[in-house]
């Protein structure tokens, strides 16, 4: 038997998982490390925490599994997108990575959109300037720390600098690197014109890779320290986003998957570039070689949820302790009492601003339509709604671009009620399917390395090989005719209250 | 000493108050009544069983006073305004009384407007035709019912029919008059032009009084069963808004009364006739004080979205209450505490039941704008109140376009009992709020006018000097003066944003029945 093992460098910890070729979970381990947040709206983490516990999780998963590490035939590597590792030319750390959710780069954003311009910003790199980006964290430093600047000799993405750790190669890969927005996103290369125009020399920037290819393999040094095998390839691997989508199998046409984490993704993966001129939706380069993926995301999508669960469900949580149920459950069957359509009640879910489709982050949370009559469990169905809602908006703008969709993949928290996996059915009129795995990227990293490794032909087939359906949903024609009634009044709503969300934001 | 005994009939019950000259209550009783819903949006009471009820609540408060039946000097009736009352030539009831809440005239409401014209309507009533009013009850009836249409001598207003009862006499006066709609507010008569433009005829209408003028004598049958004096005077009275106006003391220009019931009400008393033009909900009637006219705005739910709250939301705090033996409101009011003013940016609209005042819209709907991770519960309850607060000042503002210099606004109601929503009106408002004596404000209106019919005072601004005192005097506190304001800024735009998008959501529910 072969294995493979698959390393996500998250956010909160790093999660390695061993898994057998037919994609099994052999053994999985995690170590968290902190996030620092030197100033409100920043956000740090320390690279050597990353690879302290990245060698940990491996050791710990060789041993406790007992595998052979001779069996091991690839690693594939994902991980939180976007930081900015900074190397100076002894490949040390310059300072703390500047990670995705730090908000520090407004003023940055504004002057990429300004050296670039705005249009042909999005026609290279397939976005806006946006802060999470990495485009914006180095040119952070430009302005702020120009001392550390001088002395850059390259950039990595997080999971870019574990593989320099583990092989010595500096290379990252499309998709990951699609979200530096220094990547020119129809030629899967390097965009020398942002670069040139932002004063980025171009040898700062490491090799690019498809994501299945191997890009080096584990050095002598990695080897001692982990416990793997010298000379195991190691794959270009995938940001987090690609390599989940991987391991739900979104790798063929007509499938994309919805996600109801604390935020919300619909994600499509498409075989021609597909760019929204509007900047609403982002199009990356996919892990599957040749391909594109198209992302739409809700801000406040599960954190909705997790918002009145705290707010309103003080009653549901001191239930849940004496029923030892989950209070989402509670919640959950709570809602079920509610018609569709919450009776008219209607809730926008920009509790942090938004991003799919309005790119504000002054919107805030709405319940539209209240009465007398409405209850809790009204208020309860409508934010589960409100949160569908705003992924058919993403949904939405993914046909608008012509990508097809046939069937829709439910995953994260949000997607294991029956409730809100049915919802989307219906708001989407598409069926909805969950699937076996819910080790997601590491999984889909792990089926690149087997790609790589020549284990699989190719992710297509690692996924067909892997992946299961567990159960199917489909839409109930009057939820999806009254779903239908509501969404324009949704929709019109935002166009209604943008101004007054930005004149409270003001007060 | 000298009692006298205010009657306020309401639509959950009768409710009788005795007071002495000085304002102290020294008897109260009360009996329920039922309503009937004989069709959807219809309304009916019975006033067989508005007498009967009223005899009960007489009696129990002559009780309560430990016999005090025979030093009553007088008798004042205050009620629920817009009842269409029909008696035959006999004086007996023709049907149930088709009562305020009634929507079924709507029709007649439309012909109304289309037959006469807004702006007429406007000179010859002083106010926007409503559904509720009775002109339309009386088209109603000639269309549908056209057999009990021709037996029908006198229409009263539920108030003046407890009137005949007590004293024989037919009678209506001012205040609840303006209800009609068929009433020239600005001259305190009937309208022969509204009577003559909508084929009504004249005598179906009683001679009408000034609220304080006597209007009869107690029966003597009726003071035998009852326990009273025989020929005691019974003045005009009022409709419950003016009756409470003047319980609030709220008789002279310059003072405001905010009553957070249910529903909420902002009335001020002014020295002329002033009329809204721009169809905001505003009511204009004669006062029940002579040469003064109320206005008054109303929000539809204004405690009754706090009551919403607290039903359907508030489930920790009912159990903790119960617990220590607290009402659920005061536990709700100590999490609104723990909010700032002006919540974060968390704005209510509490137009639940759609709305009076300013927007005379029954597709509004209520509204949470603003909710970001920082907003918990006590954000929650506490933007409701403030709301509220900020939808009864949509009435005050329109009060003080009248030229009302706003001195004082006098808080009542259950709302008025929170210091803390008092202390949120008087920092909306920009206005000291007061709290006095007196709860039964109507009842005790009632029986005020009656001290000043039977001659004990001479006017009723005298009588409130002395009856009314203040019990609580909150200031408005700058900085919130100041932050309010600029919310109400935008609280004040949100209906006018969405206005279209009400109307839009309404359509579609009507039409696929959702």
């Amino acid at each position: 038997m072969a294995y493979l093992l698959g390393i996500d460098i998250g956010t909160s910890g790093t999660k390695t998982v061993l898994f057998d070729e037919r994609g099994n979970t052999v053994h999985s381990a995690v170590e968290e490390y902190p996030m620092y947040q030197p100033h409100i709206g920043w956000a740090e983490q320390q690279p050597q925490d990353w690879w302290n516990a990245v060698v940990n999780t491996i050791k710990e998963v060789i041993k406790k599994s007992g595998v052979n590490a001779h069996d091991i035939k690839g690693i594939g590597l994902s991980g939180q997108m976007h930081g900015a590792v900074l190397l100076d030319k002894e490949y040390k750390v310059l300072r703390p990575a500047i990670i995705w959710c730090d908000q520090r780069t407004h003023k940055e954003c504004d002057e990429i959109t300004e050296i670039i311009g705005k249009e042909r910003l999005i026609e290279l790199t397939a976005n806006p300037a946006l802060t999470g980006f990495t485009a914006s964290k180095v040119m952070w430093i430009k302005n702020n720390q120009p001392e550390i600047f001088e002395r850059i000799h390259k950039v990595l993405l997080p999971k870019d600098y574990i593989r320099f750790m583990l092989t010595g190669e500096f290379a990252t890969e499309v998709s990951d690197a699609s979200g530096t927005q220094f990547l020119n996103i129809g030629e899967r290369n390097w965009s020398y014109e942002v670069l040139d125009k932002l004063g980025i020399p171009r040898n700062w920037m490491p090799d690019v890779y498809e994501s299945a290819e191997v890009s080096g393999t584990v050095s002598e040094k990695a080897a001692s320290l982990t416990g793997l095998k010298q000379g195991t390839p190691v794959v270009g691997g995938a940001g987090d986003q690609a390599a989940g989508a991987v391991g739900n199998g979104i790798v063929t046409t007509g499938v994309i998957s919805s996600t109801i984490g604390t935020s919300g993704v619909v994600f499509a993966y498409t075989d021609k570039v597909s760019i929204d001129g509007k900047g609403r939706v982002h199009t990356f380069c996919h892990a599957v070689p040749g391909t594109w993926h198209v992302m739409g995301v809700t801000q406040g999508a599960g954190l909705s949820l997790k918002w009145l669960r705290d707010n309103f469900g003080n009653m549901e949580i001191s239930l849940s302790k004496f029923l030892e149920i989950d209070p989402y459950v509670l919640m959950d069957q709570e809602a079920e009492k509610s018609p569709p359509g919450s009776q008219g009640l209607i809730y926008l879910p920009y509790l942090m601003g938004e991003r799919t489709p309005h790119l504000d982050p002054h919107a805030k949370g709405v319940f539209f339509g209240l009465t007398a009559k409405h209850t809790r469990q009204d208020v309860i169905r409508s934010v589960m709604e409100g949160v569908s809602y705003s992924l058919r908006d993403c949904f939405e703008i993914i046909r608008e671009l012509d990508i097809e969709v046939n069937e829709v993949r439910a995953s994260g928290g949000g997607g294991r009620s029956r409730l809100w996996r049915q919802m989307q059915a219906d708001m989407f009129n598409r069926d909805i399917v969950t699937i076996n795995s819910s080790e997601g990227p590491a999984l889909g990293v792990a089926l690149l390395a087997g790609v790589g490794a020549g284990i699989y032909d190719n992710v297509p087939q690692a996924c067909e090989a892997t992946i299961k359906r567990e159960s199917i949903q489909r839409p109930i024609p009057e939820n999806v005719e009254v779903y239908d009634k509501y969404y324009p009044i949704y929709k019109g709503l935002y166009a209604d209250l943008k101004d007054k969300f930005k004149e409270i934001s003001m007060i | 000493m000298s009692f006298f005994m205010g009657i306020d009939l309401g639509t959950s019950g009768v409710k009788v108050v005795v007071i002495d000259q000085n304002g102290q209550v020294v008897g109260t009783g009360s009996e329920e009544l039922t309503l009937d819903t004989p069709g959807p949006n219809w309304a009916e009471q019975h006033p067989n069983q508005w007498w009967s009820a009223t005899c009960s609540a007489i009696k129990a408060a002559l009780a309560d006073g430990g016999d005090i039946g025979n030093k009553i000097e007088g008798i004042g009736l205050s009620g629920q305004m817009l009842g269409a009352t029909f008696l035959d030539k006999n004086l007996d009831v023709i049907r149930p009384c088709i009562i305020w809440c009634d929507q079924r005239s709507s029709e007649e409401r439309d012909f109304i407007e289309e037959s006469i014209g807004m702006e007429h309507l406007l000179e010859l009533t002083a106010n926007y035709p409503l559904t509720g009013y009775v002109a339309p009850k009386i088209l109603w009836l000639r269309k549908n019912e056209p057999e009990a249409y021709e037996r029908v001598h006198k229409v009263l207003l539920p108030k003046d029919y407890l009137r005949l009862k007590l004293t024989g006499e037919l009678a209506a006066e001012v205040s609840d008059a303006g209800g009609t709609y068929l009433f020239d507010v600005k001259n305190r008569e009937w309208s022969s032009e509204m009577l003559e433009k909508l084929d009504i005829p004249g005598d179906f209408l009683p001679d009408v009084y000034e609220s304080v003028a006597v209007t009869g004598q107690l029966r003597k049958d009726v003071a035998e069963e009852l326990g009273l004096r025989e020929g005691i005077p019974v003045v005009g009275g009022g409709g419950d808004q003016t009756a409470g106006g003047v319980g609030n003391g709220v008789v002279d220009e310059g003072i405001v009364s905010s009553t957070i019931g249910t529903s909420g009400v902002v009335f001020a008393c002014v020295n002329k006739p002033q009329i809204d033009t721009k169809g905001r909900g505003i009511h204009t009637f004669c006062h029940s004080v002579e040469d003064k006219w109320a206005v008054f705005g109303c929000t539809l739910a204004a405690g009754g979205s706090y009551k919403w709250l607290r039903d359907k939301f508030s489930v920790v705090e009912k159990e903790f209450a119960r617990l220590r033996g607290m009402d659920t409101y005061d536990v709700m009011d100590l999490s609104a505490g723990k909010a700032q003013p002006g919540c974060g940016g968390l704005l209510f609209a509490p137009y639940l039941i759609g709305e009076r005042t300013p927007y005379p819209d029954p597709d509004a709907r209520g509204l949470f704008f603003g909710l970001t991770l920082r907003h918990g519960w006590p954000e929650i309850v506490r933007s409701v109140m403030e709301g509220v607060t900020f939808s009864l000042r949509d009435s005050l503002e329109i009060l003080r376009e009248f030229g009302v210099n706003v001195k004082q606004v006098r808080a009542s109601g259950g709302g008025a009992k929170s210091p803390l929503w008092r202390q949120m009106q008087a920092d909306i408002f920009n206005t000291e709020v007061i709290t006095t004596n007196v709860e039964e404000g109507p009842a005790v209106g009632a029986a005020i006018m009656s001290a000043v019919g039977s001659g004990y005072y001479s006017t009723v601004q005298e009588a409130c000097k002395k009856i009314i005192k203040p019990l609580s005097k909150t200031e408005p506190i700058k900085e919130n003066v100041e932050l309010y304001e600029d919310l109400y800024g935008i609280y004040k735009s949100l209906y006018p944003t969405l206005k279209d998008t009400f109307k839009k959501e309404a359509e579609i529910m009507k039409k696929w029945s959702l």
